[in-house]
C-alpha cells in the first residue's frame, strides 16, 4: 500500500478497455498477462510472490509489475444502508485486459512455468504466460 | 540478413473507421517514411506478414515493399509495430525507408551463449541488464545478433558492451561502459520478516497528506468571507 495518500476513501471507477501501457515484457524472460479486467488485492499479489518464490526455491529474479494503490471499503456486518461510505478494509490494483503482472528471469521455462501457474491460482483472474519469444509473434 | 519482399496497397483514406475497416479485412495501415521523401499512407496483407515473421523475420527485417499494381520497390524497414496488447495483432506499423549503400544505426538482440562459472558451480544468477545493442553498419550486413559468451563470468562478475566482439562491417555505438549481463548471488528467502512486516503494516493506514492544521487554516480562511457577507445582508 502507498506510505501516503491525499484521500482516504476512493470512488470505485470503471474498467473499460485495454492495457496499452505495462503490456510488454521490460525486465524478464517470461511474465504473467491478465485477460480480463479486474481488482487485485494486496494480499493475492502478496501470495502470488510468495507462491512464485518457493516455486522457484533459490535462484531466478522475480518483479512485480502492478502495485495496491487503490483503497476499498467495507461496511460492518449487519449494518442498515446509508450513514455514510464504509470504512478503509484494503488496497487493490485496478488491472485490464493484457497487463503484466509478473516477470521472471533466470529459471529454465518448466520451472518458471510452473512459478507463474501457482501464482495465477492466487490471483482469480484469467490469466497467461507470456514470453520474449511469443511477443514477438505476428498474428 | 536475407531481403524479403512484400507487397504493398496504397490507401487514399485515413481516420480510425476506415483503419478498423481494413483490419477486419485483414489488411494492416501502415505508413512508409524517410530518407527525405513524403510519408506513403499503405496496407499489408497480415496473413502474409504473419506468414513472414513465422519464417524467422524480426525486427530488423529489410523489406523490400513491392506497391500493388506498379513496378514501383522500395527497400524499408519495421520502424514500429503497434500492437493489441491482447491478442497481439498488429495495429499500425510503420515502416521506415532504407538506403542500401548509406549506414544506419539500430539495435539488435544480445544472445548469451554458454553457462555461467557462476551459475553452474556457485550457485548465482544470471542477472540480464541489458538486451539489446546500438550499433550502426549498411543495411546489408545487419546482424541477426550479437553473441556474446558468459562461460567465464564468476559471481561478481560482469560484462560489459565493450567485450562484445563486433562483426566485420559492425560498429557498436552504444556506450562501452554499459553492463550487458552481470552473475549475482541468489536473493534471500526474506518469508519470515516480510509475514511479520506485513502483519504489522496491515491494520495501520497509510499518512493522508494535507490533513490536520494546514486544512484548519484554508478552512478557516474560506469560512470568514462568508461570515462577514452574511452580517452585511444582516
Amino acid at each position: 500500500m502507498p506510505s501516503k495518500v491525499k484521500y482516504r476513501k476512493q470512488q470505485r471507477g470503471r474498467m473499460r478497455g485495454k492495457a496499452y501501457r505495462g503490456g510488454e515484457l521490460a525486465f524478464g524472460d517470461m511474465g504473467l498477462q491478465v485477460l480480463e479486467p479486474g481488482w487485485i488485492t494486496a494480499r493475492q499479489i502478496e501470495a502470488g510472490r510468495i507462491a512464485m518464490t518457493r516455486a522457484v526455491k533459490r535462484g531466478g529474479k522475480i518483479w512485480i509489475r502492478i502495485f495496491p494503490d487503490k483503497p476499498y471499503t467495507k461496511k460492518p456486518a449487519e449494518t442498515r444502508m446509508g450513514k455514510g461510505k464504509g470504512a478503509p478494509e484494503g488496497w487493490v490494483a485496478v488491472v485490464k485486459p493484457g497487463r503484466i503482472l509478473y516477470e521472471m528471469e533466470g529459471v529454465d521455462f518448466a520451472t518458471g512455468k510452473e512459478a507463474l501457474d501457482l501464482a495465477a491460482d492466487k490471483l482469480g483472474l484469467k490469466t497467461r504466460l507470456v514470453t520474449r519469444e511469443s511477443e514477438m509473434e505476428v498474428r | 540478413m536475407k531481403t524479403i519482399e512484400l507487397t504493398v496497397e496504397k490507401r487514399s483514406t485515413n481516420g480510425k473507421n476506415e483503419a478498423r475497416r481494413s483490419r477486419a479485412a485483414g489488411r494492416i495501415p501502415a505508413v512508409v517514411y524517410g530518407a527525405g521523401k513524403p510519408n506513403v499512407p499503405i496496407t499489408v496483407d497480415r496473413k502474409a506478414l504473419s506468414d513472414v515473421f513465422r519464417e524467422g523475420a524480426g525486427e530488423n527485417t529489410i523489406f523490400l515493399l513491392k506497391l500493388g499494381g506498379s513496378d514501383q520497390s522500395r527497400h524499408a524497414m519495421i520502424r514500429e509495430m503497434q500492437r493489441d496488447p491482447v491478442s497481439r495483432r498488429p495495429l499500425h506499423i510503420d515502416f521506415v525507408r532504407v538506403l542500401m549503400d548509406v549506414k544506419i544505426t539500430l539495435k539488435v538482440p544480445i544472445e548469451v551463449v554458454g553457462v555461467a562459472k557462476g551459475v553452474k558451480t556457485e550457485g548465482g544468477i544470471l542477472d540480464t541488464v541489458t538486451r539489446e545493442v546500438e550499433i550502426e553498419c549498411l543495411p546489408g550486413n545487419i546482424p541477426a545478433g550479437l553473441a556474446v559468451d558468459v562461460t567465464e563470468l564468476a559471481i561478481g562478475d560482469a560484462l560489459r558492451i565493450a567485450q562484445i566482439p563486433a562483426p566485420e562491417g559492425v560498429r557498436i555505438v552504444d556506450n562501452p561502459e554499459k553492463i550487458v549481463v552481470h552473475v549475482v548471488h541468489p536473493a534471500r528467502e526474506e518469508e519470515p520478516a516480510a509475514a511479520a512486516a506485513e502483519g504489522a503494516a496491515e491494520p495501520t493506514e497509510p499518512e493522508v497528506l494535507k490533513k490536520g492544521k494546514a486544512v484548519a487554516e484554508e478552512e478557516g480562511g474560506e469560512e470568514k468571507p462568508e461570515k462577514k457577507e452574511k452580517e452585511k445582508e444582516k
